[in-house]
C-alpha cells in the first residue's frame, strides 16, 4: 500500500470529468486501498479517486468514529431525497476551510464494488453528505462552488498564499 | 471530505445560543444530535441550570451588552464563566478553549473579547466562584414558594441537579428478570425503582441510548420513574373492558407502557396528538417498541366521540416545571403569560373531554408540573363548573410523594420528575355513589 498525493484547490485537474470504470479486479481494488489509507492517513472521511490525479468514477468513504467502516463505491449512481439539510463541510482538496452546505439529507447510492459486484446502499445524516460531497468531486465540482464567489474568492486566494509559503 | 476537530466549547456556546436568544429547547438540541457528546452536554445543561448568575456575571464585564448577531459570542462567554466556576475544570483549559473557539464560530476577532472577560472573571478566588443563589425567577420561585412552604429552597436546590437515566423494561417483548440479565452482561449498573413496579430501571450513570442492551430491538425505552406510575394507575383504576384514549398521547410512553404492562388483547386505544412532528415522534418511537397505535393528529379539544371511552389519559400541555432537572431552559423561558395560556387550554380540555367519559369510566388528569394552579387548581376550578355531573375523584396513594386536595404530587425531593395525578371517575347516572371511595395505589 501507499499514500496517494492528494491535489489542492485551485488545481485545475480537480475540474476534470471522471469517466466510467471499465476494467474490475485486483489493480482496482489495490488502487481503492491506497485510496483509503491516504484517506485516513490525511486525515479525511471521504475521498474521490478525482483528488488523486486519476479520473475515473471511484470514491471511498468512512464516516464512522473508530475508522472500520469503510465504503467502496465504483461507478457510483446516486438518487437523493427527503429534507434539505446544512452541514458544514470540509474537504481534503481545500484544507482548514469549513462552511455550511445545503445537501438532501438522504441517498440511495447504486454502484459496484472494485472486483465488479454490484453494490446499493442506503444512507442519511453524514454519510449521505459525503456520498453527495465525493459524487461531486468524479463532476469536477468542489464543496466551495456552492459558496458565493467572494467567499469564494476569498478561499482561494487564502489557498494560492499557502501553497506559496509552503513551496 | 474532511471534517473539522469539535471543539466541546464552540458546540456548547451554538447550542445554548439557540437555545437561549432563540427560545429552542433541550429537547430541540436532542433531536438533532448537537448534546451527542457528554461533555458539550454537561456544559449545556450547567449552563443553563445557573443561567441568572453567570449572565450578571459575564455582563458585569462588559461595558455594553453584546449586540444581536454577537449573541452566540456572549453564549461562548457564558460557557466559559460556566467552566470557571466548575472546580473539575482548571482555569487555563477553560479560558484557552473558550477563547479558540471563537474561531470555529467564525468570529476570530472575538478573540480578545473573550479572553479579557474571562480573565477578569478568573481573578476572582476561586472559593467564591460557587453559585450561590436558586437560579429560578423571582415569580417562579414564588410560586414554589407559596405552593411548598416548607420544601421550597430544597425543591429548588433539587430542580438543579441533574435526573437519572431511567429505563422502562418493554414487557412486551422481555420479562424485567431478563434485560436485569442484559444490563448485567454490559456491566451497566442499576437499581430497582419499587418492588410493584420490576421493569422500572434506574441506572447508576447514564449510557447513550443505542448503547443499551436490545435498543434497536424495542426491548427498552426511556421514560422517567415518575412518568411510570402513570400507567399502573390508570389500570388499577379503570376497568374492563378497556377502551383507551390518550388525548395527548406523544411522545406515547404512558400509553405504550399501559399496553405492556396490559397486553395487547381486550383493549382497544385511540391516541391523539395536536402536532403532526410529535406524532410522528411517537408513530417512530411504537414502531421501534412494536406498539401499532394509530396516532391521529387532532386537537382533543375540539373532537367529540359516539362511543365512550371507558379510560381517558389526559397528560395536559403543561410548563414543565417538574422536570427542571432535564429541562433547565424552563426556567429562563416561561413567563406567567405562558403559565396562563396553559392553564387555560389544560381547563378546556378536561372540560371538553370529560363528555366522552363513558359512565362508570376513570380519567387520569396529569402533569409534569410542580405548580398548583396547573394541578389542584385545574381540578378545582372543573369540579366547580361542573356540579351536576358529579364527578368523583378516586384519592390516589402511592409509596412516593405526597396528597394533595385532590391528587397526588411527585416533586424532584423524592428523586423523580415533579409530577401531578388526579383520577376522576364518572358515576353511572343512577349510581349511589358512596361516600369514600377506596385509593388507588399500586396494588
Amino acid at each position: 500500500m501507499s499514500l496517494l498525493t492528494i491535489l489542492h484547490y485551485p488545481d485545475p485537474r480537480l475540474r476534470t470529468q471522471a469517466k466510467p470504470v471499465s476494467r474490475f479486479g485486483e489493480d482496482l481494488r489495490k488502487f481503492a486501498d491506497d485510496m483509503l489509507e491516504t484517506m485516513y492517513d490525511a486525515p479525511g472521511i471521504g475521498l474521490a479517486a478525482t483528488q488523486v490525479n486519476v479520473h475515473e468514477r471511484i470514491i471511498v468513504i468512512d464516516v464512522s468514529e473508530n475508522r472500520d467502516e469503510p465504503y467502496i463505491f465504483v461507478n457510483p449512481e446516486l438518487e437523493v431525497s427527503g429534507d434539505e439539510i446544512d452541514t458544514e463541510e470540509g474537504c481534503l482538496s481545500v484544507p482548514g476551510i469549513y462552511e455550511p452546505v445545503t445537501r438532501f439529507e438522504r441517498v440511495a447510492v447504486t454502484a459496484r464494488d472494485p472486483l465488479g459486484e454490484p453494490l446499493h446502499v442506503e444512507a442519511e445524516g453524514l454519510l449521505s453528505v459525503c456520498i453527495q460531497h465525493e459524487c461531486d468531486h468524479l463532476e469536477g465540482k468542489l464543496f466551495v462552488d456552492y459558496l458565493s464567489s467572494l467567499k469564494r474568492n476569498r478561499i482561494r486566494k487564502k489557498l494560492v498564499k499557502q501553497q506559496k509559503q509552503r513551496a | 471530505m474532511s471534517r473539522q476537530d469539535v471543539n466541546i466549547r464552540a458546540s456548547a456556546a451554538k447550542a445554548l445560543h439557540q437555545i437561549v436568544s432563540h427560545n429552542r429547547t433541550i429537547d430541540w438540541a436532542l433531536e438533532r444530535g448537537v448534546l451527542d457528546d457528554p461533555a458539550t452536554a454537561a456544559i449545556v445543561y450547567e449552563s443553563l441550570r445557573y443561567y441568572p448568575e453567570l449572565n450578571t456575571r459575564v455582563m458585569g464585564c462588559l461595558e455594553r451588552p453584546p449586540r444581536d448577531k454577537d449573541l452566540d459570542i456572549y453564549a461562548l462567554m457564558i460557557v466559559g464563566a460556566y467552566q470557571l466556576a466548575d472546580p473539575a475544570i482548571p482555569d487555563y483549559a477553560a479560558i484557552n478553549e473558550t477563547v479558540n473557539a471563537t474561531r470555529q464560530l467564525k468570529k476570530p476577532w472575538a478573540k480578545g473579547l473573550v479572553n479579557a472577560v474571562l480573565r477578569k472573571l478568573a481573578a476572582v478566588d476561586l472559593a467564591k466562584r460557587t453559585f450561590e443563589h436558586h437560579n429560578h425567577s423571582a415569580w417562579l420561585a414564588d410560586e414554589l414558594h407559596r405552593d411548598f412552604p416548607e420544601h421550597a429552597p430544597a425543591l429548588m436546590r433539587a430542580n438543579n441537579q441533574r435526573a437519572p437515566m431511567c429505563l422502562r423494561v418493554n414487557l412486551h417483548r422481555i420479562s424485567a428478570e431478563d434485560y436485569r440479565k442484559q444490563l448485567d452482561q454490559a456491566d451497566i449498573a442499576y437499581r430497582t425503582f419499587l418492588p410493584e413496579l420490576p421493569e422500572t430501571l434506574i441506572l447508576h450513570d447514564p449510557v447513550p441510548a443505542d448503547t443499551l442492551p436490545g435498543w434497536e430491538d424495542g426491548l427498552v425505552a426511556i421514560q422517567d420513574c415518575g412518568a411510570q406510575l402513570a400507567a399502573v394507575l390508570a389500570l388499577n383504576a379503570a376497568q374492563s373492558p378497556l377502551r383507551v384514549l390518550d388525548a395527548c398521547a406523544a411522545p406515547g410512553g404512558k400509553l405504550f407502557h399501559i399496553l405492556e404492562r396490559h397486553g395487547k388483547s381486550d383493549i382497544d386505544v385511540t391516541a391523539l396528538e395536536v402536532s403532526e412532528r410529535r406524532a410522528n415522534t411517537m408513530r417512530k418511537l411504537g414502531h421501534r417498541l412494536g406498539h401499532e397505535v394509530d396516532v391521529t393528529v387532532e386537537d382533543a379539544r375540539f373532537v367529540s366521540t359516539d362511543t365512550p371511552y371507558s379510560l381517558i389519559l389526559l397528560d395536559v400541555p403543561c410548563s414543565g416545571t417538574g422536570t427542571l432537572r432535564r429541562h433547565p431552559e424552563i426556567k429562563i423561558q416561561l413567563d406567567k403569560n405562558r403559565l396562563d395560556d396553559l392553564v387555560a387550554t389544560q381547563r378546556e380540555l378536561l372540560e371538553s373531554l370529560w363528555s366522552s367519559l363513558a359512565s362508570g369510566g376513570t380519567l387520569l388528569y396529569c402533569t409534569c408540573s410542580l405548580l398548583h394552579q396547573e394541578n389542584d387548581a385545574t381540578i378545582q376550578a372543573f369540579l366547580s363548573a361542573n356540579e351536576n355531573n358529579n364527578a368523583q375523584i378516586l384519592p390516589v396513594s402511592l409509596p412516593l410523594g405526597n396528597a394533595t386536595e385532590f391528587g397526588w404530587q411527585l416533586t424532584p425531593l423524592d428523586d423523580t420528575d415533579g409530577f401531578y395525578f388526579c383520577l376522576l371517575r364518572k358515576p353511572a347516572p343512577d349510581e349511589r355513589v358512596t361516600d369514600q371511595p377506596a385509593s388507588i395505589g399500586l396494588t
